[in-house]
């Protein structure tokens, strides 16, 4: 292109590589972490095992049977967790309850993710004036007993699976967007950031290239941590009896019928209280993994 | 005047030092009062020690900082006229090499994508195979394999990735390139290789160039003329060569005496002139001239009076006493 | 039996004694050899160089000899301070060797020093760490520590925090740490690498003047051949982990036989050269330790190589009394 004079011997020539990312370097030193990949492990079972166990089994979730109220576990007539007091099979509405426990953690952490990297970003990256004003509505909305509201909501509109996830969502994205916010604070003086400034790139640009998806590393350990939050969260409203409607459950719904009866059927307690607990852990471990394989004080 | 490549006038740089909600807010003076003009392919050496101001007043050049007061003018345009999209798209005039060789790469971009993302905001009528031509002939110009063209940052050594960035920085056809001591973070045999580079790029290309730095050892190697700066303020500007063989202030003295010599023998016959006390603080300056507090030679008038920037032989010196402490014979 | 390496005007036993040190680190891509069989030594009153780029293991070497590596490290060989082995030392008998045996002045003053407590508490603690003085009089030890290292006012930088003070001020303090037991070895790894200048400058001058006064023997680890000029009896280049030359300061700068050295002293940006001219270049890139060379560490990138340097490791050899080197050819030109 130009007159650019080749001044100084290249390094030797190699076949052309392809780089090893921060992110595949990150999955190698978390395939180290034994109960990182454990956990991993367990907690793909566990989704594979609520995907497609129920379909496994001759009963459906809403089959009552008062010829088999309360029977303890058994692998005879395929009642693996028992039955409850209605006759149904434990064993299929704990895994359709898992679905349901998943899937609110999952869509209510990716409402707070999207909403929170976004806002968060956009204060942190503009700073000044339009930080202040984000972070001051960020910090009414914190003053809000959204818990309570949520439970007012539930029972004024009565109980709705869309209108928890959008509140489980809503508490949430706030601590999200704080966390992203104190991240690009400090991204922002970084020089790569002000390389791209020099180079023409306009704000939203660089948010999107080079802010985000240096937020990564943060968001996703984050995630992790979340998505058990939420679960906790939905368990505790389904305990409150807030929760799912029947005949459609949950493992927080499931503990809280379960612990009724904990004395002569403790199976219904174990069951989805052992399912829940293990996946919570899983997701903690998974965290703490992540935290560890993308802390960059310890690469050498 | 329509001559020169850029002019600053009588340029200031201001933070915040705090203090801003209880009590009044005290100002922090970065940069003060800097006036220089730098020629199309001419060379200038801003020689400092942190907290010089140095480093601001390249971003002030860049419009990555706000200035105070004064103007930055480039080619006849007066930068802070100019609204924010026209000042993005004359960016491409002037850019900026960095300090920190890793830091200033974007970590989850391979080098390819870092070289080429200018040319896609500068130039976006070009295609992908183009842009990936220019890089790769870019890269090559640089001293880079082709075959770097997929590795990330961190794969690589501090000199291959201020290779990157001079790429960065050049693959737009700048006239002006600002480099913000680009060699002070690598190695002693990494140094001279990304200096040559520099100089025999600066020469191939016609560039301008602005090199900061607080070695001066590497600034006369570089660059045909010097300004040295002290707390914000212009002590001396002068030809390199002057400067380094007659320097006219009592600071580019010190300076020049605190620079270690490779030479075990003359470094141990050489008497030095140690520079006494501490950096004094920018928020609240010495009156008079900045640099009083520290220097051997200072005054009642140095209390007193500014000195301003007058020509003194071949050079400008901010000095009131110049003449009384370095008799040069000033021909 | 004299001692390699060492100049003829020091006769006396060696105060510190390093033989054979190998500093391994294990990381997930595999065992890294950072120093490899490394030997010197060094007597009262005297100061080495230990000079190299990053990579070259110099830092390891201190931290090896001080039982400060990284959890991942491990160093074999021998380390004789008077007389004692201390490598692999257990950490309470270390201890008493640290501070008033050895003492290590870091390159960075900031990251260690305590930014929530006042610089007095900090440096009468190292005191009583050590000896069995009372608060007073370790106060007062400070005191004098801190008008030794030519502090303008002593007593009120007692009361300061450390982010109250400059670059340098913070280095003097350091520096005052490291003696307040009165160590006989001083350790400054970059000393003066974080600082201005003109700050630099004071610092080294200080250093000198302070090994005069205390009678220490000095291990000066820097990058800079620059600043090794002004203030060092003797030099050490190490490149790759290995020591690739040793002699006294005036053999490495006016006589060196190794081409690492020569090129390093080519690279320097001179302010004395008369006229300006290109800086001499090492080309290539510094060397991974991940793969090591059967052959000499330098050989990539050294203008002299030839066949025996690529298999065959070049052993340290005498050139002349004190002075030795790591390199095939017999005489460079």
């Amino acid at each position: 292109m130009r007159g650019v004079t080749q001044t100084l011997p290249a390094a030797e020539p190699v076949e052309e590589v392809i780089g090893r990312g921060l992110w595949t370097d990150a999955l190698a030193r978390l395939r180290h972490n034994r109960a990182a990949m454990i956990s991993l492990i367990v907690l793909v079972c566990v989704i594979v095992l609520v995907l497609l166990g129920p379909s496994a089994s001759p009963y459906a979730y809403d089959d009552t049977n008062f010829d088999a109220i309360s029977l303890p576990p058994s692998a005879g007539d395929a009642h693996y967790f028992g039955t409850d007091t209605l006759g149904r099979d434990l064993f299929v509405r704990t895994l359709i309850g898992g679905r349901l426990s998943l899937l609110v953690g999952l869509v209510a952490t990716l409402v707070s993710l999207v909403i929170g990297v976004s806002y968060g970003a956009t204060a942190g990256y503009f700073g000044g004036r339009v930080d202040h004003l984000m972070m001051r509505i960020v910090d009414i909305l914190y003053a809000m007993p959204f818990l309570f509201l949520v439970i007012l909501l539930l029972v004024f509109f009565g109980r709705n699976l869309l209108l928890m996830f959008v509140a489980i969502g809503a508490i949430n994205w706030l601590d999200m967007a704080r966390i992203v916010r104190g991240q690009t604070l400090s991204l922002r003086r970084r020089e790569f950031v002000e390389a791209a400034v020099v180079g023409g790139v306009p704000p939203f640009t660089i948010i999107r290239r080079h802010i985000v998806p240096n937020l990564l590393g943060i968001v996703a350990v984050y995630v992790t941590l979340t998505i058990p939050q939420v679960m906790l969260v939905e368990s505790f409203l389904s305990f409150l009896g807030l929760g799912v409607q029947e005949p459609m459950t949950s493992w927080g719904a499931l503990v809280n019928e379960g612990a009724r009866g904990m004395e002569t059927t403790p199976w219904m307690l174990i069951f989805p209280a052992l399912f829940l607990a293990a996946t919570l852990f899983c997701f903690n471990f998974v965290g703490d993994g992540l935290r560890d394989a993308l802390d960059p004080a310890d690469r050498k | 005047m329509s001559g020169s490549l850029l002019e600053l006038r009588d340029v200031a740089v201001e933070y915040d030092a705090g203090g801003a909600i209880l009590g009044r807010r005290r100002k922090l003076r970065a940069v003060d009062g800097v006036t220089f003009e730098l020629d199309r392919g001419a060379t200038l050496g801003i020689v400092g020690e942190s907290g010089c101001g140095k480093s601001t007043l390249a971003r002030a050049i860049l419009g990555l900082v706000p200035l105070a007061r004064g103007a930055v003018i480039l080619n006849g345009e007066d930068l802070a006229a100019l609204k924010r999209r026209a000042l993005r798209a004359r960016r491409k005039t002037v850019q900026l090499v960095f300090q920190d060789p890793l830091g200033s790469l974007d970590p989850r971009m391979t080098a390819g994508e870092i070289i080429a993302e200018p040319l896609g905001t500068f130039y976006p009528a070009l295609d992908k195979t183009q842009r990936t031509e220019q890089v790769r002939a870019m890269m090559g110009a640089v001293g880079l394999s082709p075959a770097q063209f997929n590795r990330y940052p961190h794969e690589l050594s501090g000199g291959q990735c201020q290779r990157i960035g001079i790429a960065r920085a050049l693959i737009v056809e700048p006239e002006l390139l600002v480099c913000d001591e680009p060699v002070s973070a690598l190695d002693a045999s990494i140094q001279a290789q990304i200096v040559n580079l520099l100089e025999s790029l600066q020469a191939s290309l016609g560039l301008a160039m602005l090199f900061i730095a607080h070695d001066l050892r590497i600034v006369r190697h570089l660059c045909d003329r010097v300004m040295v700066m002290y707390l914000g303020r212009v002590m001396e500007i002068a030809g390199s060569a002057e400067l380094f063989a007659r320097p006219r202030h009592p600071y580019t003295r010190a300076l020049l005496d605190a620079s270690p010599v490779p030479d075990p023998q003359r470094e141990r016959a050489r008497a030095r002139i140690p520079l006494a006390g501490e950096l004094p603080s920018a928020v609240d300056p010495p009156s008079g001239c900045v640099f009083r507090t520290r220097c051997p030679y200072a005054q009642d008038r140095c209390i007193r009076e500014v000195p301003a920037l007058r020509p003194v032989g071949a050079a400008f010196v901010a000095c009131h006493f110049t003449e009384e402490i370095f008799n040069y014979s000033i021909a | 039996m004299p001692v390699i390496g060492q100049s003829p005007q020091y006769s006396e036993q060696p105060l510190l004694e390093v033989r054979h040190l190998d500093v391994r680190f294990t990381t997930p891509e595999g065992e890294v050899k950072a120093v490899d069989d490394l030997e010197f030594s060094l007597v009262r009153g005297e100061t080495l160089g230990v000079v190299g780029e990053s990579g070259s293991g110099k830092t390891q070497v201190a931290h090896a000899m001080l039982g400060l590596l990284a959890e991942n490290g491990r160093a074999t060989g021998s380390v004789r301070f008077a007389g004692e082995e201390i490598l692999n030392l257990p950490a309470k008998r270390l201890n008493r060797i640290r501070g008033a045996g050895m003492a290590l002045v870091f390159q960075d003053p900031m990251t260690s020093l305590n930014p929530y407590l006042r610089i007095g508490p900090q440096l009468s603690e190292a005191l009583m760490a050590h000896e069995p003085v009372s608060g007073r009089q370790a106060r007062e030890a400070a005191c004098s520590m801190l008008d030794a290292v030519h502090l303008a006012h002593p007593r009120a930088c007692l009361r300061a925090y450390p982010h109250e003070l400059s670059g340098g001020m913070r280095q003097r303090v350091m520096i005052a740490m490291a003696l307040i037991c009165r160590p006989r070895v001083l350790i400054a790894d970059e000393p003066s690498t974080a600082l201005d200048a003109t700050v630099q400058a004071r610092i080294l001058e200080l250093l000198s003047e302070l090994k005069r006064e205390f009678e220490l023997a000095m291990l000066l680890i820097t990058h800079d051949l620059g600043v090794v000029a002004g203030t060092c009896d003797r030099v050490l280049i190490m490149y790759g982990g290995r020591t690739m030359e040793e002699a006294a300061v005036d053999d490495i700068f006016y006589r060196s036989q190794h081409p690492y050295t020569r090129g390093l002293l080519g690279a320097l940006p001179r302010l004395d050269a008369a006229g300006v001219s290109r800086m001499a270049a090492i080309p290539g890139q510094p060397p991974s330790l991940l793969e090591p060379q059967p052959g000499c560490p330098f050989e990539k990138r050294c203008d002299y190589r030839f066949e025996p340097c690529k298999h065959q490791r070049p052993p340290l050899e005498n050139v002349s009394a004190g002075h030795r080197k790591a390199c095939h050819h017999e005489k460079l030109p």
